[in-house]
């Protein structure tokens, strides 16, 4: 659980092209004191990253039809705003994972990855921190 | 430079059928994975060669190899490639493109008997490839008009070979070539052999016996002729061993009753690709005249060139073979990798909403768990469409016509994608035409196709405010046609991208799509004798016609059917 005061809750912004995932993140989220926040578009994902200051970004782009792009902004955001940013699904060959970011690859868990979300935002993110996944090629520290 | 890259295509060893295309500037060949192009062979060294881009194009630079680099059969260690080259690294053969270029049955009735085994037959005569091919030459003095009217037909020979490399099937190839030979060459019995490209062994791919012999007998081929043939790379002319004192020493032949036989290699661009031996052949204790049908010189000479014409026909079936191999490989893996790609966002919205299931279930709210279930549930239609299309799209079926009525069709759908036409926030209209007869067609093949443009069309409505899709039936007997019209106030579709959009795999929908529907609705209305219409505006909308002939229901099948 967060132990966010309730005046300054910890927040999650969802970027997701699967409103699925982003039904299923929000209930579960929402019931541990974590404020959701989403955007299915880039300009307005951006805009909520720079205006309420996620302490996390999550972002699904695997399907989006710009997914590298989007997820070079994001990771330049996250550059910006010390946010944590944790992708979902591969990474283009020629992509780098940047330095804020973790990768949990496709199809994970749910109880994994909200434990994995639960402790970035309560402790940022460190080296070391686990991924949910312990499959190979599941997600890896930078 | 253009579009295409240079490309090593590998047309010989382990990795026949592969296309290795230069992405880099400097290609690293050997057998270690570390090389931009690994072989698989045990004759290539660790770090074989290197392939590197200047300004002459690409340029081959042996690594210090243990056994060398080849092109065009010449020793090299440094050589500017050329297209078309053929570039052999220990056993694997490739060629070079550059961009600015424009059967067990016969293995039990073929014996190779070993040298203990042979009885006394002789080599009377030999003649080199090179010799024998001089045949085909325009201009040479022909010796006899046996062999002008031979030398004349082997082109057609040849054009029939290639005809049926076409085929792909070797072994067809084989029989016809087998067939071809004994047109000109009166043998008794006759067998083609081929080099198994992973043993080296020699393989019977094709055997043929003289009108009216029978063929029940099993047909024993020297050991020692077929290294000759193939050591020597010429073709020989055997006799029985007594009119010939030069075999002594070699030990015998050919045995039971083989007084004459003919064995040449089939000799390729890039090797011997196998040897044909033909015989005339009498049971033990038959007399038989001297000199009758007994092979000469100009027969020797003839099966040489055959034999060459031949071993091109089946390199260029081999090559044809191995490209299209590789191309069924890709295809296959962009198949499995597209339909795994969407098996994979199924299964993850599967454990979504089983994971809220387990969540309701741990506080006994009910509220999640029929959110959870609905996941669940959606995935399950999406997974059952998936299959549904999947069977559509990969059989040729002819649709089965019974008698229906388009417009139980049409609402049977409307009815079941309402629901999703809820969750997406989309009005979804059913107008059926009034007039509409019932007509032969196959209702579940129809409810699929329609089924597959109608969740296109919500999907595309789904950002819209005012969404609406309607789905409208017309039964025009005057012009023989019923259609259902499915027009949506959706996104639209981009004029380039109109021409791909029964394409399969071709999704503009994400993660949603799995670029099957609209090509099997196709393919259904297609079985129908009909088509889909489409006219799309971007951002205002697009209207999807499936057409088909209205095909009348004569009244003995409404009697079978009960419908009336």
């Amino acid at each position: 659980m967060s132990d966010s005061s309730p005046h300054h809750p910890s927040r999650v912004l969802l970027f997701d092209s699967s409103p699925e995932t982003s039904e299923v993140l929000r209930m579960v989220l929402e019931r541990r004191g974590i404020r959701i926040l989403e955007a299915s578009e880039l300009e307005d994902g951006l805009r909520i990253a720079r205006s309420q200051q996620p302490d996390l970004i999550v972002l699904d782009t695997e399907d989006a039809p710009r997914g590298a792009a989007i997820r070079a902004a994001f990771a330049e955001e996250s550059r910006q705003s010390h946010a944590a940013l944790l992708i979902l699904g591969r990474l283009d060959a020629c992509e780098n994972l940047p330095d804020e970011g973790r990768v949990i690859a496709k199809p994970y868990h749910y109880g994994p990855l909200i434990r994995t979300i639960e402790q970035i935002v309560e402790h940022g993110v460190q080296d070391g921190v686990a991924v949910c996944d312990s499959r190979p090629g599941s997600g890896k520290a930078v | 430079m253009g579009s295409r890259m240079a490309s090593l295509f590998v047309i010989q060893g382990r990795d026949q059928g592969k296309r290795f295309e230069f992405r880099d500037p400097v290609i690293a060949l050997g057998r270690d994975a570390q090389n931009t192009i690994q072989l698989h062979d045990g004759e290539v060294s660790r770090h074989h060669a290197e392939i590197r881009a200047d300004d002459a194009g690409y340029s081959l630079i042996d690594l210090n190899s243990s056994n060398g680099c080849f092109i065009n059969n010449q020793q090299v260690t440094q050589q500017v490639l050329r297209s078309g080259d053929r570039l052999q690294l220990g056993r694997t053969l490739m060629i070079f493109t550059d961009v600015d270029d424009a059967s067990a049955q016969l293995l039990e009735e073929v014996d190779i008997v070993s040298r203990r085994q042979e009885s006394p037959s002789r080599i009377l005569k030999t003649v080199s490839h090179d010799e024998g091919s001089r045949i085909l030459t325009p201009g040479e003095i022909v010796e006899s008009p046996w062999l002008a009217r031979a030398r004349s037909n082997l082109q057609v020979m040849y054009h029939t070979a290639l005809a049926v490399s076409h085929t792909l099937d070797i072994d067809q190839l084989s029989q016809r070539i087998l067939e071809l030979i004994f047109e000109w060459v009166e043998a008794d019995r006759g067998c083609l052999m081929l080099v198994d490209a992973e043993t080296d062994a020699l393989v019977p791919k094709a055997r043929r016996n003289r009108r009216g012999l029978l063929s029940d007998d099993k047909m024993e081929i020297s050991r020692t002729i077929l290294d000759y043939v193939l050591q020597q790379r010429e073709g020989v002319l055997t006799s029985d061993a007594r009119e010939d004192q030069r075999w002594d020493a070699a030990g015998s032949i050919v045995k039971l009753g083989v007084r004459e036989a003919i064995c040449v290699p089939m000799q390729g661009r890039y090797g011997i690709v196998g040897v044909i031996y033909v015989d005339t052949y009498t049971p033990p204790g038959r007399f038989i005249q001297r000199h009758a049908n007994k092979f000469n010189e100009e027969h020797l000479k003839l099966m040489i060139a055959i034999g060459h014409q031949a071993a091109l026909a089946v390199e260029d079936t081999s090559y044809y073979s191995a490209m299209v191999q590789a191309e069924r490989l890709a295809a296959m893996g962009q198949t499995i990798a597209t339909l795994s790609h969407h098996i994979k966002n199924i299964l993850q919205g599967i454990r979504g909403g089983s994971y809220l299931i387990e969540e309701g279930l741990k506080g006994n709210e009910t509220e999640i768990i029929r959110k959870g279930w609905r996941i669940v549930e959606k995935n399950q239609e999406k997974i059952s469409n998936l299959v549904m299309d999947m069977l559509t799209f990969s059989k040729e079926r002819a649709p089965e016509m019974v008698p229906a009525n388009m417009n139980e069709v049409a609402a049977d759908v409307v009815e079941l994608m309402q629901v999703r036409a809820a969750d997406a926030s989309v009005r979804l209209e059913f107008q059926p035409d009034p007039g509409m007869i019932e007509l032969a067609f196959d209702p579940d093949a129809m409810h699929r196709a329609l089924l597959n443009v109608v969740t296109n069309a919500i999907d595309a409505c789904e950002k819209r405010a005012d969404g609406t899709v309607v789905v409208q039936t017309e039964c025009d007997l005057g012009a023989g046609v019923v259609r259902i019209v499915v027009s949506d106030n959706g996104e639209g579709i981009l004029p380039e991208d109109l021409r791909k959009i029964f394409s399969v795999f071709e999704s503009r929908k994400g993660s949603r799509g799995t670029g099957l529907g609209l090509p099997v609705s196709q393919k259904i209305l297609r079985e129908h004798g009909g088509d889909i219409l489409l006219e799309s505006t971007p951002q205002v909308g697009s209207r999807f016609t499936l057409q088909l002939p209205a095909v009348r229901v004569a009244a003995s099948d409404r009697t079978m059917s009960g419908s009336d």
